[in-house]
């Protein structure tokens, strides 16, 4: 039955580029469908998942307590406020990504696997060094997140090479924070542009927009798929039921900027 | 935004900054993948400035050497090199 459960590392080899915010969003979606989600932070000693979820206040031990025995992996867990059904494994803050062993990262990987979780999502560090190796470790499918601009698409590259010597292959690709009216004006490269320079590998999970709602929903600590009305929030969740095998046809972002949404804007915003 | 315009009106042609992020991220993806560090395509195309220069008159700064994927998904090194003409020296034929 464990044989079921989705494990899913997010990665970008970048940092910067919105792993982080696209775990909790992803995490909250599916857990929105139904899903019973946990979600792992492996960023060791930069802990921020947390702070994405709104959670930081209820941490009492994390990851390296569970795999140096001083907490069993159900008191790590921390359960979402919203929603039940999903649970963060917070990374320590006070330690660094030598603390713990790729093996060890497995194991735990494979206890949360016993909880009765359907998905487990990792949130890697940036970086292609130990914390990379850690958080791929126990993982079977891959997220790449990537934005469309140079420094990223090419961390983005090295990273496909990499996972695919760790033995995942075909990686998914969610490329964030597209701004359609720079692409249009010729100025920002394209979610096409992107994934003919990563290759045809790479399979299209989601396109999010360059959104303010982030921003604001981020410092609220409430995760933006939550909101109805954010684009990205939409975003988000079409990301999720695409991980669930659903054919979702990608948004036009396009239309969001025309005057009838301004328009309507005006009237669904609080 | 605004000199991209500038430059249309005088008709120029300007790659937009879309197509040269495009442009330069096939060239140093293709360079991070085949395993070839740049400094060794430098050292590459240093050399064959200089085998060239022996013979041509050339423009060191044009000599060009960068490496091209091809169908079959092996790697071409691919040089452009702007000659001015063959150097007039003994062992040389003249044109």
């Amino acid at each position: 039955m464990s044989d079921d459960v989705r494990v899913v590392v997010v990665t970008s080899g970048k940092g910067g580029v919105g792993k982080t915010t696209t775990t909790a969003n992803v995490g909250m979606a599916l857990a929105v469908q139904g899903q019973k989600v946990a979600l792992m932070d492996a960023d060791i000693g930069l802990r921020n998942l947390d702070l994405a979820l709104g959670l930081e206040n209820r941490i009492v031990y994390d990851v390296i307590d569970v795999v140096e025995g001083r907490a069993r992996l159900k008191q790590a867990l921390i359960r979402d406020k919203r929603m039940q059904n999903l649970a963060m494994l917070p990374a320590a803050q006070t330690r660094d990504k030598s603390a713990v062993t790729a093996g060890q990262m497995k194991q735990v990987v494979e206890e949360l696997k016993e909880e009765g979780f359907t998905f487990i999502l990792i949130d890697c560090p940036a970086g292609i060094e130990q914390g990379f190796k850690n958080a791929t470790a126990g993982a079977t499918e891959a997220i790449v997140v990537t934005n469309p601009e140079m420094a990223s698409v090419r961390d983005a590259d090295r990273i496909i090479g990499l996972l695919e010597a760790e033995g995942l292959r075909d990686p998914m690709l969610i490329v964030n924070r597209i701004r359609v009216k720079m692409v249009k004006s010729q100025d920002m490269l394209s979610v096409e542009d992107v994934q003919e320079v990563l290759g045809n590998s790479v399979k299209l999970l989601g396109v999010v927009p360059d959104d303010n709602s982030i921003i604001t929903s981020t410092n609220r600590g409430e995760p933006v798929a939550l909101s109805k009305e954010s684009v990205a929030g939409q975003a988000y969740r079409d990301v999720a039921m695409r991980l669930l095998g659903q054919q979702v046809p990608f948004m036009d972002l396009d239309e969001r900027n025309g005057f009838l949404d301004r328009f309507k804007k005006l009237f669904t915003s609080k | 935004m605004s000199n991209s315009w500038i430059n249309r009106l005088l008709g120029r042609s300007v790659p937009t900054p879309r197509a040269c992020a495009k442009e330069r991220l096939l060239g140093v993806v293709i360079e991070d993948r085949s395993a070839i560090p740049s400094s060794v395509l430098e050292l590459v195309r240093l050399e064959i400035v200089e085998v060239v220069k022996k013979y041509l008159i050339i423009d060191e700064q044009a000599v060009d050497l960068k490496l091209e994927k091809d169908e079959d998904g092996t790697y071409a090194l691919v040089s452009h090199v702007v000659s001015r003409g063959v150097r007039k020296k003994e062992g040389i034929p003249a044109a």
